[in-house]
């Protein structure tokens, strides 16, 4: 069953991008703001032949200048910006995100120091109430190469899960289907921070094994903290958690990635934080994982270190070696 | 309501349910009609079986259930529908019930008066100081918080009153406090342990009550009872029942809430948006009661320590059922001039959101909202059962939230968790089952040295929370110091219970009864004073 009620995309990445085009692929109406500057972008791109989810918008998608202009009759309505913009873009659209709509992000991460999920963000800003979080593993560039993968929508309203399948599944998508949002939403926040800690190991040169040790523990914390939160530990060993941890920690492309590698391979902390290129998601998604520990009373030792390394700046080859011979 | 509108009512009653089985049925397995009747006809005749009923009432019940056992053995497709529509024709005619407007005016008028003036007898003091004013109920039922805007939403749509439960005195103060405060009559759900005593019985009838009878747990019978006060809201009876299901087993404010009935509001919200009634909005009132002594207390805690987990849920042959109980103590209450508190929280709609005092829903932000857009689908309003169990929890967990913030600290409250953190310190243990055992029969605490600081230490917690908006104080936590908090707690742990809670002995506190600390200490759990008690006694 597909609704005719137009579906807006509002996110200024390629994930943004993605989603306008899967959802016009399926013949659905779609209304996409890809930020401030995407037309400017977008003509960068095609001008020097990159082909990304943006140049290769269908002309289908409706391309809005403003987020508030995409939403107009839309029933769903998807966010796809990081969880550090997500605080921004909620108060921007406030009471323009009515309980009427659903609304769907897409934001792997956490708020930071707070240690808000997106969801628990969304709903203190706006009057919504059928929220859903998007997970699972994808590579935007396999997507656009028709690569197969599955999805993960999380929401505690069938009707979420329903329109998200209507508008993303395709032979090559799979849509799966979850009440457990906090499951997630910590998994993806998991998720996105080991990126960053595959990477510190990948620039500190580590052996496979203390790698593998390291993400590991890392992520049977998270499952913890999970489950402390109301999660479920199945949701991390499915396609929401382990499943994408072994794309992004595999592929030395993502920024997380990148960000770990250059503190591994010797660079300050400050320094490549001030490189914009290297902001990352991972950050926040430690700070949040660290502010959940302590309100859950949780232990997460490696959490703390990979903390302390890739926020605090304390030396990696030391901070590792001392957790990875403590055993816990 | 009137007889010939209860007929109405059962009617309607049966016409939905029945629809709504049948619907459901079309899109289960085969069997499924069969197998819901089943589930009903077995769990009346075990329960016929258990219970041994021997009055007419009793037999009549086994006989209808017995013929429908026959009637289900041989049915054809279109008997079953049929045999339906008689179960829940039953169940709905057990559940209705009824209002008299000469009982209710009684009631409210006279009873109170008399009650009043015969308890006076016992605080004759108290009475000549009033003269010549008679003293009042209010004198002794104090009602605050939001009563202008109950009053106000009451105009704009129907109430649901969900009151906490700590004792079957709720019914009668809650009930009071309604009409005191100008709402129309309340149609109740009451338990049918408060239909078992004829007086009382009487009253409750009259007085618009229907019966709900938790001991029946199969799938029929909860559906007739949600549809029942779905019915009534939507015809425009303010209701009250109590979400917890049933008393405070440990005198705590409830966490967790039957949902069920809960839910009967938003169903009848969005009927009311489908036939474009002109004040389709139903107003969900939460209602916290607090007492300084607990009718039922002994029994209650009896039962939450001797089960954990698996308490008796219905208790029949507690304080309650005892007329003589009841009577000392609101003689107690009257003598000792104390006070009962019910405080009405700001209303919400059936979605959890707080209503401004225009009763317009609000969102988190403080915005207002059009409810309606909650329950839209392409325009119009539409029934899911999914989602609306979805919002039902998210007002079950406001609702929960009022409780809180509206929950009154009381001077046995702050006593009762004084001791506990004494005890605590004393014997080193945290569990409250060991902390039990530890304890001598009697134990002494010095009231100068020990006592009072841990109080002062609670008082302050207290005062620190209501300043934050985290609950209420009452008058007496507000103003005055540990000691004089200690001795008004003392007077009142001293009378009623047949063992003393706790009692002065010369310099020393001597508490009596551990299971009666735990319990009144219970009200104030879930705030973080326990540490506080603990740790100031631990400091000594």
């Amino acid at each position: 069953m597909t609704t005719s009620a137009p579906i807006a995309v509002l996110g200024p990445g390629s994930l943004g991008a993605l989603l306008a085009r899967l959802v016009a692929q399926g013949g659905q109406p779609v209304a996409w703001w890809g930020g401030e500057n995407a037309p400017l972008v977008e003509r960068r791109a095609r001008r020097r032949g990159e082909r990304d989810a943006g140049t290769t918008l269908p002309p289908e998608v409706r391309r809005c200048a403003a987020p508030e202009e995409t939403l107009d009759a839309a029933r769903l309505v998807f966010l796809a910006v990081p969880a550090g913009a997500l605080l921004d873009l909620a108060r921007r659209l406030g009471e323009r995100l009515s309980p009427d709509r659903l609304v769907v992000h897409a934001a792997k991460g956490l708020e930071g120091p707070s240690g808000r999920r997106p969801t628990e963000i969304l709903a203190a800003e706006v009057p919504a109430r059928r929220l859903g979080a998007l997970g699972g593993p994808y590579l935007v560039a396999e997507v656009l190469a028709g690569y197969a993968t599955t999805l993960v929508v999380g929401s505690r309203f069938d009707e979420v899960h329903q329109a998200v399948h209507d508008a993303l599944a395709t032979e090559r998508i799979r849509i799966e289907r979850t009440h457990d949002v906090v499951g997630v939403e910590l998994a993806g926040a998991a998720v996105v921070a080991l990126g960053a800690a595959a990477g510190l190991c990948s620039g500190l040169r580590l052996g496979s094994g203390a790698r593998a040790v390291l993400l590991a523990r890392a992520q049977q914390e998270a499952m913890r903290l999970g489950v402390a939160s109301g999660a479920t530990a199945e949701t991390f060993g499915g396609p929401a958690g382990l499943a994408d941890l072994l794309v992004v920690t595999a592929d030395p492309e993502g920024l997380g990635y990148r960000f770990g590698r250059r503190v591994g391979a010797g660079e300050p902390v400050g320094s490549v934080r001030e490189d914009a290129e290297s902001r990352t998601e991972a950050l926040r998604a430690l700070e949040g994982l660290r502010a959940i520990a302590r309100r859950t009373a949780v232990p997460a030792p490696t959490i703390e270190a990979l903390r302390s390394i890739l926020v605090d700046g304390a030396p990696p080859a030391t901070t590792l070696d001392a957790l990875l011979r403590s055993g816990s | 309501m009137r007889p010939e509108e209860g007929r109405e009512v059962v009617e309607e009653v049966v016409r939905r349910v029945q629809a709504d089985v049948l619907a459901s049925c079309r899109t289960s397995p085969a069997g499924a009609l069969e197998s819901l009747i089943n589930d009903a006809v077995f769990h009346e005749t075990e329960r016929l079986r258990r219970e041994r009923g021997r009055g007419r009432e009793a037999q009549v019940e086994r006989t209808f259930w017995r013929r429908a056992q026959h009637r289900l053995q041989h049915a054809t497709e279109i008997e079953l529908v049929a045999l339906l529509g008689d179960i829940v024709r039953w169940h709905a005619g057990e559940i209705v019930g009824r209002f008299d407007p000469r009982v209710y005016r009684f009631t409210i008028e006279v009873v109170p008066w008399i009650l009043t003036v015969g308890l006076n007898t016992a605080a004759p003091r108290r009475m000549l100081a009033d003269l010549p004013r008679l003293p009042r109920v209010r004198h002794n039922l104090i009602v605050r918080g939001e009563i202008d805007l109950a009053r106000r939403v009451d105009d704009l749509g129907t109430i649901l009153l969900v009151p906490t439960h700590s004792s079957h005195l709720d019914s009668v103060t809650v009930g009071w406090s309604a009409a005191d405060i100008g709402l129309p009559p309340l149609t109740y759900g009451a338990g049918l342990n408060l239909f078992t005593n004829p007086v009382l019985s009487f009253f409750m009838h009259n007085l618009g009550s229907y019966r709900v009878d938790r001991k029946k747990k199969h799938e029929l019978y909860k559906r007739v009872l949600k549809e029942y006060a779905t019915v009534t809201l939507e015809r425009g009876y303010d209701n009250l029942f109590f979400p917890g299901g049933t008393r405070s087993r440990n005198g705590a404010i409830e966490r967790r809430l039957k949902l069920g009935l809960l839910g009967a509001g938003l169903t009848a919200y969005v009927n009311n948006l489908r036939r474009g009634k002109p004040k389709p909005n139903v107003y969900v009132v939460p209602c916290t009661v607090n007492y300084h002594l607990v009718l039922e207390a002994e029994t209650l805690i009896e039962d939450y320590l001797k089960e954990e987990g698996k308490s008796r849920y219905i208790i029949e042959d507690d304080e309650a059922s005892s007329w003589r109980k009841w009577l000392k103590f609101l003689h107690n209450l009257w003598q000792l001039d104390s006070k009962i508190f019910i405080t009405y929280g700001r209303p919400l709609d059936p979605f959890g959101n707080p209503v401004d005092d225009q009763g317009r829903s609000l969102d988190a932000r403080g915005r207002t909202l059009d409810p309606r857009s909650f329950v839209l689908r392409d325009g119009e309003p539409v029934h899911d059962a999914q989602r609306d169990a979805e919002y039902t929890k998210d007002l079950g967990r406001a609702v929960v939230e009022t409780y809180r913030r509206d929950n009154t600290a009381l001077g046995t409250n702050v006593l009762a968790t004084a001791a506990l953190g004494l005890l605590r310190a004393r014997t080193g243990q945290s569990d409250v089952y060991r902390l039990l055992r530890a304890m001598r029969p009697a134990e002494p605490f010095r009231l100068r040295e020990e006592v009072y600081p841990v109080v002062e230490a609670v008082l302050d917690g207290v005062r620190r929370r209501a300043a934050r908006g985290e609950l209420r104080l009452s008058e007496e936590i507000d103003r005055q110091d540990a000691a004089a908090v200690t001795a008004g707690a003392l007077r009142h742990f001293g009378t009623y219970h047949q063992e003393p809670v706790a009692v002065r002995q010369g310099p020393d506190l001597v508490v009596r009864n551990k299971n009666l600390v735990l319990y009144y200490h219970g009200r104030l759990s879930g705030y973080g004073l326990d540490d506080e008690a603990t740790a100031a006694a631990a400091r000594l």
